[in-house]
């Protein structure tokens, strides 16, 4: 395999420190909520890995359109890793948001709008896989991935909207929230630092496993190349 | 009521414990992914050095029956 891009050392390092000092952010900058109490910390890698969710979904839509404009595999193999990067996140952001709402909410699910628009978009990405498993023909399921991917993709924006269009238990932190909402609160400076710096970092470590998972791609690609040239001779 | 209580506490509710689990699930999700990358990775790496190796052996058979 190629040796691993310079680009790519740097951005594994950078990566790693910038979660450690959002870790740091988290844990100690930020202020213990008064409400709450310290479970409201896991917020900011709660809504970060929603995020990260969300936009390696866009990705995928994104590169399914490149793939079907231009048909070059390689874009396919951009669509297919963002999706997986993007439901290890937006499992994170899942089962992270039902551990936050068992002391605030006093359950650990509830048929709410939110949890479930975040569930349906989730299992849509796992059809995702399904459907790709499903095909032979590495033409047709690109194609098909990329329709797909395309049109699971409505499925963002309605998560993200429905605790502002929905009457809804969950907190839109930012901006006005339902007047049931239960476990809001306003965010003192450094807690906004907190959370803007959970961001970014939860977008770096997107790019880093985004950028690895491609490569993981690229090999398997050539290995099952070489298989045929082996098997052929 | 419930929530009038919440109101009237004076300390906040002690949560500690979710926290770790919340972030324990965070970083060992994360990490189950990463060691799933790398493992992949090691995998796709001994199968390509199989492949060169019967690749080899092809060839040699090849060689000697010429």
């Amino acid at each position: 395999m190629d040796p691993m891009p310079k680009t790519l050392k740097w951005l594994n390092r950078i990566t790693v420190v910038l979660f450690l000092i959002a870790l740091y952010l988290t844990l100690f900058y930020a202020p213990r909520e008064a409400v709450m109490g310290d479970v409201q910390r896991v917020f900011y890698f709660h809504v970060s890995a929603g995020w990260v969710g969300g936009l390696a979904f866009l990705v995928t839509a994104i590169a399914g359109g490149v793939y079907l404009a231009r048909r070059d595999s390689r874009w396919d193999r951009v669509a297919l890793a963002s999706v997986e990067v993007g439901m290890v996140f937006a499992f994170i952001n899942i089962v992270s948001g039902s551990i936050w709402a068992r002391p605030v909410w006093n359950t650990w699910w509830t048929w709410d709008p939110r949890l479930v628009t975040a569930t349906i978009m989730e299992l849509l990405y796992l059809a995702y896989l399904m459907l790709r498993q499903g095909i032979e023909d590495p033409d047709r399921r690109a194609r098909f991935g990329a329709i797909y991917g395309i049109a699971a993709f409505i499925s963002v924006p309605i998560t993200f909207f429905s605790i502002r269009f929905f009457r809804t238990i969950h907190p839109v932190v930012i901006g006005s929230s339902d007047p049931t909402a239960q476990g809001t609160f306003d965010m003192t400076s450094r807690m906004l630092m907190a959370f803007m710096f959970s961001l970014l970092t939860f977008t770096f470590i997107y790019l880093t496993l985004l950028w690895h998972r491609i490569r993981l791609g690229n090999l398997r690609e050539r290995v099952e190349g070489r298989k045929l040239e082996v098997l052929s001779v | 009521m419930q929530s009038l209580s919440i109101l009237l506490q004076e300390a906040p509710a002690d949560t500690f414990g979710y926290m770790l689990l919340g972030l324990g699930v965070i970083l060992g999700t994360m990490t189950l992914y990463i060691v799933s990358l790398v493992s992949r990775i090691n995998n796709l790496h001994r199968d390509l050095e199989v492949l060169d190796q019967v690749d080899e052996q092809q060839m040699g058979a090849q060689a000697a029956g010429d």
